[in-house]
This record gives structure tokens, C-alpha cells and sequence, in this order.
């Protein structure tokens, strides 16, 4: 795995070369993948297999080396997962299953490998929207907070504020959780 | 899994944490570590059209001392899966397509110019744009405006008939008839009154179009079947009357 694109590869994809194109895909796939994932997705991989269908043929008008290459990849990404909220809000609705009337209990055998992992999403999801995207872009894609900034369209002392307000709210749902947990 | 992430990117968690001021929340600094276990340390694996689209970079990176373009070009020889389409060829076809519309639009623009430059050219078509332009916008604000123009046409028509009548009546009326011709229908008036008056007949058959369409159905079919005898009635009632006055106050 590589951790970093070579200067060949990042300039190869930047003037629209197909050379270039596995490289970034390699790249950069997991920190979109666990994008989507940290945001709760149900098929991440398809909606990340789309973005870099979608990004992959536009990349010569790219500007910024890394950081630039790696802002446009996640504006596209953060554009499709607000998509792809917006079409599941038009999708039929089902009806949601409710464990509480279902005696037929056995534990999760995810839940049970991945130890805490399991719930983190579900901790997230508790957040104030706005603060678990600037997190997950924080912490998942990596991005400064001017990037994120842009990516939100907003400013970037705003974008503080969400990330300071979202790691109070974060620590407190986790101490939460650990007391309920001892 | 958590337990192998890079210093780096564990510098990554630090700074957001030194930047809120909860350097030392270990609690957080776990949670935070577990949302960055979800990235994978491995690429997903490409599906069908991904796999096409990178595939279309692997050759070319395996040739890299030939140049981009003879590595793009024989990039799009070589067979892809099946049911996959090359995006190289599908934007070559797009643009074609774009430029058959031009073409297509302005075909059909140049034609259209063409089309109305002929119509425009030609009398019997503006004559028929003025006719029907002129019936569309006048029956709502004068009715009777329309008739008297579609009716002045037919004196030019009708003046056949009045001849054929006096003629037979008397060898008096005729140099008068054949001098006003146009203005046919106050004729049989004036033989009565004042033979003597050619002229005035015709400044009448002239300035008097518009009233003679009124006196066409009355005097042409009397006195054209009965002769000299009737003519005395229809002239103090006719508005041949007024206009012989303005003929003589003219003179």
C-alpha cells in the first residue's frame, strides 16, 4: 500500500494522464471508503467506486499538488453523500424492524470482533450533523481545517467551533457510554 | 487493528485535540482512534467500470518511455470486459454529437432565413399577411370598415350591368355612361336632372365612391328595368342630391 503519491504519479494525474489514475485510486480509495463508512452509508464501497469514476476522468483541471488533489477528491465525495442522503429520503420508506418485539436474541458476531469499533458509528450518529462531518473530515480524510472549510462552504474559524463543539459532545457520549458500560 | 495506525496520522488526532484543548480527554483520543480504524489499509476492489477506467492508465504506465499520446492511442485498441464501454470513445462520441446539433441547428436556421426572405419577396404573399393582419386586428374596433374596402372592388365589376340598362333606354345617356364609367351609379340620376353636366358627373363618380355602394342595389335594378319614368323618385332621395350642389359650388 502506498501511503503517499510519488511526485510522477500526482503530476502524471493532475495533467489528465491515465497513467496516473491506479496510483490515486490506490491511494486514496480507503480514506474515501472510511469516509463513507465513518458517515454510516449502507454500501460504502459502491458510492466509493462511483466518486472515482466520477472523479478520475476530471482530474487535469486539478490544482494544488496533494492538497488540492485530495480537497477535490472529497468535495466530490462529501457532493455524492448529500446525493445520496437526498435520494434515500425519496426512497419508499420501510417499515423499521423493532428488536424489542423480537425474542430471537443472539450478539453480533461483528460486534463482538471489533469490540467497541462497532458502536462508533452509532456514537456518531449522535452528533450534530455539521460536527461529525467536520470530525470525519478531520480525522477520516485527513484534511486541514482551511480544506474543510472550503469543502463546507464555510468559514474556517466557523469550522473550529463546529470541531471544538463536536469533541465536547463526542467525549461526553463516550464517558457516557463507558459508565454504563461499568 | 487500531493499534497499528502511523505516527503520522496519529498526528493527525493530536493536532485536532490540540486545537480544541483536550490534549489530555485519553477517552477521546481512543474514540478518535477508532474513527480513523475505518479506513481500510487496503484499496477496495474496483468494480467493472473502474476497473476499466484504471486499466486504461496500466499500459501506458508499463510503456512510460513511449509518449502519452501513441500510449493513449493504442490504450484504446486492446479489448476491455465485456458489457464495458471506453469513456475515451464515448467523449469522442459525445462531441460529435455535439457537433451534428450545431450543424443540424444551423442547417435549419440558414433554411428557415431563407424560407422567409422568399415569402417576404413575393406581393401575393404580403398582400395576403397584410389582408389577414388587417382582418385579425379591425373586425373588434370597426366592423363596417372592412365592408366598404372589400366592397369597392365590385363597382369596378358592377359598372357592367348599369351599362347594358341605359343603353337601351336612350342615345342621351350614353356619352355619360362611357364618361363616367368608374362612377357608374349616380348616371342614371343625372340624365334626368341636367343632361348638360358631364363634368360634374364625373368630380361625383370620383369624390362620391364611398356613397355610391348604398345606391347600387337601389337605382341600377329600377330604373335599368323600367326606363325614365321612375328616375324622378330616386333623386330627391338619393344623396345624388348633395353632391350635385358640391359640384356646382365647385365650379
Amino acid at each position: 500500500m502506498a501511503d503517499q503519491l510519488s511526485d510522477d504519479e500526482l503530476s502524471a494525474a493532475l495533467a489528465g494522464d491515465p497513467s496516473g489514475f491506479s496510483a490515486v485510486y490506490t491511494v486514496m480509495s480507503p480514506a474515501v471508503l472510511g469516509y463513507f463508512r465513518a458517515k454510516g452509508v449502507d454500501d460504502a464501497e459502491a458510492l466509493t467506486q462511483d466518486v472515482f469514476v466520477d472523479i478520475l476522468p476530471r482530474l487535469g483541471g486539478v490544482t494544488g499538488g496533494h492538497k488540492g488533489l485530495r480537497t477535490f477528491i472529497f468535495s466530490v465525495a462529501h457532493a455524492r453523500l448529500v446525493d445520496h442522503y437526498r435520494r434515500s429520503e425519496r426512497a419508499p420508506h420501510y417499515t423499521p424492524y423493532d428488536p424489542l418485539t423480537d425474542d430471537r436474541h443472539t450478539v453480533s458476531a461483528e460486534d463482538e470482533a471489533l469490540g467497541s469499533l462497532g458502536g462508533l458509528t452509532h456514537t456518531l450518529s449522535l452528533l450534530n450533523e455539521e460536527q461529525r462531518e467536520v470530525l470525519v473530515l478531520r480525522i477520516v480524510a485527513d484534511l486541514a481545517i482551511d480544506e474543510v472549510a472550503s469543502i463546507m462552504g464555510k468559514s474556517p474559524g466557523a469550522i473550529k467551533q463546529l470541531q471544538r463543539r463536536g469533541l465536547s459532545a463526542l467525549r461526553e457520549l463516550v464517558t457516557e457510554k463507558d459508565h454504563a458500560a461499568s | 487493528m487500531t493499534g497499528t495506525r502511523k505516527p503520522q496520522q496519529d498526528g493527525s488526532i493530536q493536532a485536532v485535540l490540540r486545537d480544541a484543548g483536550l490534549e489530555s480527554a485519553a477517552e477521546l483520543r481512543g474514540a478518535l482512534e477508532n474513527l480513523q480504524a475505518l479506513v481500510p489499509d487496503q484499496a477496495p476492489a474496483p468494480r467493472a467500470d473502474l476497473a476499466a477506467l484504471l486499466a486504461v492508465g496500466a499500459p501506458a504506465v508499463a510503456g512510460a518511455g513511449a509518449s502519452s499520446e501513441e500510449s493513449a492511442s493504442s490504450v484504446e485498441e486492446p479489448p476491455l470486459p465485456a458489457g464495458v464501454a471506453s469513456l475515451a470513445a464515448h467523449r469522442r462520441s459525445r462531441g460529435n454529437r455535439r457537433r451534428m446539433a450545431l450543424v443540424g441547428g444551423a442547417v435549419v436556421g440558414a433554411m428557415t432565413l431563407g424560407a422567409g426572405a422568399v415569402a417576404a419577396a413575393s406581393q401575393d404573399f404580403r398582400d395576403s399577411v397584410g389582408h389577414t393582419v388587417g382582418s385579425i386586428f379591425q373586425p373588434a374596433g370597426n366592423a363596417p370598415a372592412p365592408a366598404p374596402s372589400s366592397v369597392r372592388p365590385s363597382p369596378s365589376d358592377l359598372p357592367a350591368l348599369p351599362a347594358p340598362a341605359p343603353a337601351p333606354a336612350g342615345t342621351v345617356t350614353a356619352p355619360t355612361l362611357q364618361a363616367t364609367a368608374p362612377g357608374a351609379v349616380p348616371e342614371p340620376v343625372r340624365p334626368s336632372t341636367s343632361a348638360t353636366q358631364p363634368g360634374l358627373g364625373r368630380d361625383v363618380g370620383r369624390t362620391g365612391v364611398l356613397p355610391t355602394p348604398p345606391q347600387r342595389p337601389v337605382t341600377p335594378v329600377v330604373p335599368g328595368a323600367d326606363g325614365r319614368g321612375i328616375p324622378v323618385s330616386p333623386l330627391p332621395t338619393v344623396p345624388a342630391i348633395p353632391e350635385v350642389p358640391d359640384g356646382t359650388g365647385q365650379r
